[in-house]
């Protein structure tokens, strides 16, 4: 099916997504370390009989809610709004492909918001054993719903096998498929120390800051070390082509590295703070600071994602304008045309031509 | 607004009429090969039901656990 075009020649559809979603990203990957962080906190706090650093659990877990559940929800159906507008063809492909994968992760997604709902509402009313089943079951399903998106964003760059057989699994599992969750799980961990932070760092009592400081420091620096890896493995399991792009030809990637790069450095350097004695103002200052340095980061990292299949939006199926490879006939038509108009002086050059035919051929 | 309405329903059907006559020579979609694969409806089914068991069960820790904390 063809769709039509919603032509935005000064602000480029491209830049609305990456708006959107890179609030959305890195609030759903706070969605699952963030999980992981409360009930193991709990955990401690019950364990070693800590009521404040418990009470720190429950405080976080409000603003935790609020963040993922609300801001993240919305943001999330804006992901789908703005690449229905900006993508259709490649939106529906998806959609067609993967609709049972989207139906499951739908599952989880519903399994995620009641564990939350009730493990926020219930805490403190609840005898602690169960109360912790909940934050686990909350874990659990948002770790899952990030195994399920994380199959169909890796699809998007290396298709693998599903290329020539089309079949859901080879699509789901595809190359990147590995590297890419364990990366992801590592930066929700990370994400999850950081915005720990936040709540931590509008604690009154010194001692407790002090602690869930360290706490924080301890999700933020362990992680790394997975990450650095993994990240090491990701680009090994792109194609060549992909790689080369990415890190040689195309020079629109180049602020992108150095974007990642540089809040790599401020991320894991800043983050020492969190270690050293330093007035309230301070660490408030400190807190807000790492937030806003996570989000430049993970648009660093999906940018240079995005870069890296240029031109397609589905690696080697469909182009950036939502062409398809494989459809035979359409591209002898544009040649005819691009000849007819060369030949009657009508265009500057070939590649102007095929963007404006592309375009009109789908208007 | 109605009028709106019922001007997208007129456009997207004559875009169709057009698509259907343009292609009626080069392209039907019987002529692709269909092949169906089951297995992700099933992961999906029993997905949702571990999903519904698991909703159940929250549900029930939620009213049946007792409240021991302050």
């Amino acid at each position: 099916m063809n769709y039509p075009v919603w032509f935005l020649p000064q602000l480029g559809g491209g830049l609305l997504i990456a708006v959107i979603a890179i609030l959305h990203v890195v609030i759903s990957h706070l969605a699952v370390g963030g999980g992981l962080f409360l009930v193991v906190t709990e955990r401690q706090a019950v364990k070693t009989k800590n009521n404040a650093l418990l009470e720190y659990v429950k405080k976080h877990t409000w603003f935790f809610l609020l963040l993922t559940m609300v801001f993240g929800g919305i943001s999330g159906v804006g992901i789908w709004f703005i690449i229905s507008l900006v993508n259709p063809a490649a939106t529906s492909s998806l959609i067609h492909n993967f609709v049972f994968g989207w139906a499951i992760e739908w599952v989880f997604f519903i399994g995620e918001i009641v564990a939350l709902l009730i493990y926020h509402y219930r805490f403190g009313k609840m005898d602690p054993r169960a109360h912790m089943i909940l934050g686990w079951l909350y874990f659990i399903f948002a770790w899952l719903s990030l195994f399920i998106i994380n199959g169909i964003l890796g699809f998007m760059l290396t298709p693998g096998k599903w290329i020539e057989t089309g079949n859901f699994w080879q699509g789901f599992f595809n190359p990147s498929y590995l590297p890419s969750l364990i990366f992801r799980t590592s930066i929700s961990l990370i994400f999850a120390g950081v915005f720990g932070l936040v709540t931590g760092a509008w604690l009154k009592d010194k001692e407790l800051r002090r602690s869930v400081f360290h706490l924080c420091a301890g999700w933020i620096y362990i992680p790394l070390v997975i990450l650095v890896l993994t990240g090491i493995y990701y680009t090994r399991v792109i194609s060549a082509e992909s790689f080369e792009n990415l890190f040689h030809f195309n020079r629109e990637s180049g602020p992108f590295i150095k974007l990642i790069i540089v809040s790599s450095i401020l991320l894991f350097g800043l983050g020492l703070f969190t270690l050293v004695r330093i007035s309230q103002p301070l660490q408030k200052v400190g807190a807000i600071l790492l937030v806003v340095i996570c989000f430049g980061w993970m648009a660093g990292f999906e940018y240079m994602r995005e870069i890296a299949r240029k031109p397609f939006l589905i690696y080697g199926y469909m182009y950036s304008t939502g062409i398809r490879i494989p459809v035979t006939g359409q591209m002898d038509h544009y040649q005819g045309d691009i000849r007819g108009e060369s030949a009657g002086g009508g265009c500057r050059d070939i590649q102007t031509a095929v963007y404006d035919l592309s375009y009109r051929r789908w208007l | 607004m109605i009028l709106g309405g019922i001007e997208v329903l007129v456009m997207v059907n004559i875009r169709d009429l057009a698509r259907t006559a343009y292609l009626k020579e080069i392209f039907h979609p019987s002529q692709l090969e269909n092949v169906s694969q089951q297995s992700p409806l099933v992961a999906f089914l029993l997905v949702f039901v571990v999903g519904l068991l698991a909703l159940y069960y929250m549900i029930r820790l939620m009213f049946k656990a007792k409240t021991t904390q302050s």
